[in-house]
């Protein structure tokens, strides 16, 4: 369905497509399917095309989209596809807590029983013991994420919560909570780039992207000896920002990858928006709302628009697309320029950066 | 030289001295490094003079979590405490926390002092019994 809209968002036919890069992350363990690649370029319409599955833990499809970037800067194709997909609701929840552990290091960390909201866990702890951020600035980056998906119809969560509903849910990993958490989700999520020479022919308007970064960190979290910040996130931004020859400044609207609540304020601080320790009083300061200073997860964020872990790179993309579109409806930043979208993959171990313009 | 395979610092014998009640790791000879988890080459110089060094199991820990919900292997554990501790000697380690009241986290803190312990964790067969690594308040 998704590829299917973006195909006719492009204006052109499954035919047009030459070649197909689909993140997933565990479609094996979820849905007992492997070669998912050229099963969903089946179903798209798309055939005789190389179709690729992409994994980076949570961060698969912003690799598919990296992957389909180099592609065509590659010179080898013009016209490529960049999709993501996740089915994880035929598990019961244990069931997907393991399968998602299976992205920490299984032999170090998911042996002791550590599970992903425990990964974010010891980092809330980590930034909470060193800059006294609190649960309510926590808290807050729910609020602001459910009350964005409101406004997003594609959101699985189009709900509002208070602070004392987001503070009162039930222990998950202490301290995170259930409304810390990003949900169970299935979904996917679907571009078409094009070289910059012949995006024009496809449309008025279309999203330029300036920046296509990644970098990787040590797999355990007791290789790091700061667990306040993700070094993949800053390396990433660092070149992404490089590449894009701008600074942090220039970013109007931000898709990050708020997994749990605290990896929002992280990530606001990995990429420079706000000083180290200062991301938890910004969203409580209404600094990252939708009419605020840099506006992050318009879209409801992987909170409330959901988590459907191998799709949410390129599902990032599409919000920012269309708010650089100016499309957004309700959720719509006003005039944006820049728009910047941050994907973690497992425990920080995988960060892809994408810088996108309005052109 | 050629090394005992039983001696090379791999993961294998990581656990084989764990189940002996050893916490190592992984000393480079050439750069001195402790490399945890170990790693057949130094991580630091790359060089293959790595040697199994016993740990003082002294720590203190640099941050933790409470698991209310696990996955299905662990689930009738919960509620457990996983902890990240750095050991005095450099080198950190990810196990449980054992001996202070999971639903009391606001009594734990980052920086408290821990010592490693051994408790045995039953296999299929009475010989596949294994020793688990886990800290308990110093």
């Amino acid at each position: 369905m998704a590829a299917h809209e973006a195909i006719e968002e492009a204006g052109i036919t499954p035919k047009d497509v030459e070649a197909a890069f689909i993140g997933n992350l565990s479609a094996d363990q979820f849905n007992r399917q492997t070669h998912i690649a050229p099963l969903m370029a089946d179903f798209a319409g798309m055939k005789g095309i190389p179709a690729t599955k992409c994994e980076a833990a949570c961060a698969s499809s912003a690799t598919a989209l990296r992957a389909a970037i180099l592609a065509i800067e590659s010179g080898q194709h013009d016209v490529v596809m960049a999709a993501g997909v996740e089915k994880m609701t035929d598990l019961t929840t244990p069931g997907v807590i393991e399968t998602l552990a299976m992205a920490a290091d299984q032999i170090f960390e998911a042996q002791p029983g550590i599970t992903f909201p425990g990964i974010f866990a010891i980092l809330a702890v980590a930034h909470m013991a060193k800059y006294g951020t609190t649960k309510e600035q926590l808290a807050a980056v729910a609020v602001k994420n459910h009350a964005n998906g409101v406004h997003n119809p594609l959101a699985q969560y189009q709900m509002e919560i208070t602070l004392e509903k987001a503070l009162s849910s039930r222990m998950v990993a202490w301290p995170l909570g259930l409304f810390d958490c990003s949900p169970i989700t299935d979904g996917a999520a679907a571009v078409v780039l094009t070289k910059n020479k012949k995006a024009r022919k496809f449309t008025d308007a279309p999203v330029k992207i300036l920046a296509s970064e990644q970098a990787n960190d040590t797999m355990n979290l007791c290789d790091r000896t700061d667990l306040t910040s993700l070094y993949a996130a800053r390396t990433a931004a660092y070149r992404a920002y490089k590449q894009a020859r701008i600074n942090p400044d220039y970013v109007d609207v931000a898709e990050v990858h708020d997994c749990f609540t605290i990896a929002e304020i992280i990530a606001t601080e990995d990429l420079g928006f706000f000083k180290p320790g200062k991301g938890g009083a910004a969203v409580e300061e209404g600094v990252t709302q939708i009419d605020g200073e840099v506006a992050i997860n318009t879209s409801g964020g992987l909170k409330a628009k959901g988590h459907p872990v191998g799709a949410t790179g390129v599902a990032q993309i599409v919000e920012l697309y269309h708010q650089l579109r100016n499309e957004a409806g309700k959720r719509q930043v006003k005039s944006p320029n820049v728009g910047l979208a941050h994907n973690v993959g497992g425990t920080g171990a995988t960060c892809v950066i994408h810088i996108c313009e309005r052109w | 030289m050629v090394r005992k395979m039983s001696e090379e610092t791999t993961i294998k014998n990581y656990f084989a001295l764990i189940n002996e009640g050893k916490l190592c790791a992984a000393h480079c000879s050439s750069c001195n490094e402790l490399a945890l988890p170990p790693r057949l080459f130094c991580p630091n110089c790359n060089s293959k003079t790595t040697n199994w060094t016993e740990l003082s199991g002294e720590g203190t820990l640099r941050s933790f979590t409470v698991i209310h919900i696990a996955g299905t292997t662990y689930a009738a554990d919960v509620p457990y405490i996983v902890a990240i501790v750095e050991l005095k000697e450099g080198p950190a380690v990810c196990a449980r926390l054992v001996g202070v009241d999971p639903l009391k986290p606001e009594e734990i803190h980052v920086g408290d002092a821990v010592k490693a312990d051994f408790v045995e964790i039953p296999g299929p067969t009475p010989e596949e019994k294994a020793n688990r690594l886990v800290f308990r308040p110093a």
